[in-house]
């Protein structure tokens, strides 16, 4: 057994950025789109790990597990305000109105049985979505050359790990047994599926070749790292905790 | 790509989080490094060990068959949504 990692700063402060200011406006308005429609996203994601945090405390959940929880609603409060702050810089403001938190209800597998509910919970939202958003971010920050673009890359990948183990340590848990496994193994290949399809969606906001100095891949770099996440990470997480047998 | 290494996700996520819960006992030999630094491109490269590397089939195999699931576009959880 581990302790778990220590919760990061309220702020995560991002460097003076003179490469910023060197884009064309264009670029500039297509990254703060981004940087605000990710904003949303990133308290949507607040609210979903709100709701899923007392789930896993009735169904048992490890200590360790329920404080990645609290960490994670933090960590993403804490993004979104990050992502706000990014787009004002791009858009040569001092501040930008943080925008509304994303719908994000959790999903509901139809199964009747809570604790089957709430793993599924962890294998869909931690272990392959945070997994693909860990690997993401940290392709995203390695050809980032802006320092406020590596920075904001550095610190949200630093968390974003953490809501990936989340999944990763319930699933290796004793509250998930044998029967539960087999019962996950089932919906896998499922939730693989539809989660990687979103990951492959096109961002609205961004050029399909991307703007690497800022962070932000092109749609084939895109493709090719959800690939790589669920190739090298996902899949050999599922046989690791027991849930796919290696071919 | 540009240059962008074989991801150390598999130890820095993977076991580093299995690891919390269990005595990692879960067929793997492999160390826990454990590190978001180490994660973030700084540290060592992570290995897949010997439990082998699966593929998409491997996960196939185990495709329901229950007709009565609720479809794809209701059992997408939000953090799909993080960047979309």
């Amino acid at each position: 057994m581990r302790s778990p990692p220590r919760a990061h700063a309220n702020r995560i402060e991002l460097p003076d950025d003179a490469t910023i200011d060197l884009l064309a406006e264009p670029a500039r308005r297509a990254i703060a789109g981004h940087w605000l429609h990710r904003a949303s996203a990133e308290l949507g994601v607040a609210v979903a790990f709100e709701a899923f945090r007392p789930r896993l405390r009735d169904v048992g959940a490890a200590d360790v597990v329920l404080a990645l929880a609290d960490k994670a609603i933090d960590d993403e409060r804490r993004h979104g305000e990050l992502c706000a702050r990014l787009a004002a810089r791009y858009l040569g403001e001092t501040a930008v109105t943080v925008p509304e938190a994303r719908a994000a209800a959790l999903p509901d597998f139809g199964t009747g049985d809570e604790p089957t509910e709430v793993a599924l919970l962890a294998l869909g939202m931690c272990c392959i979505n945070e997994s693909i958003a860990s690997e993401w971010i940290r392709s995203c920050w390695q050809v980032a050359t802006s320092p406020a673009a590596a920075a904001a890359n550095k610190a949200h990948l630093q968390d974003e790990i953490d809501h990936a183990r989340l999944g990763w340590a319930h699933l290796a848990s004793d509250a998930v047994g044998p029967a539960l496994k087999r019962a996950l193994a089932t919906w896998a290949p499922r939730l693989l599926r539809v989660n990687v399809a979103e990951w492959k969606k096109r961002d609205a906001f961004l050029p399909e070749a991307g703007i690497p100095a800022h962070g932000h891949l092109s749609a084939v770099e895109q493709e090719e790292v959800v690939d790589a996440a669920v190739r090298d990470v996902v899949l050999p997480g599922l046989v690791h905790v027991g849930l796919v047998t290696p071919s | 790509m540009r240059s962008l290494r074989r991801s150390p996700l598999f130890s820095a996520v993977v076991l580093a989080g299995a690891s919390l819960t269990s005595a990692g006992a879960c067929g793997s030999t492999e160390s826990v490094p454990g590190s978001a630094d180490a994660a973030s491109g700084t540290g060592t490269d992570a290995t897949i060990g010997d439990t082998g590397k699966p593929t998409a089939d491997a996960a196939d195999a185990n495709e329901p068959k229950d007709a009565a699931c609720p479809p794809d576009s209701e059992i997408s959880t939000p953090p799909c949504a993080l960047i979309k």
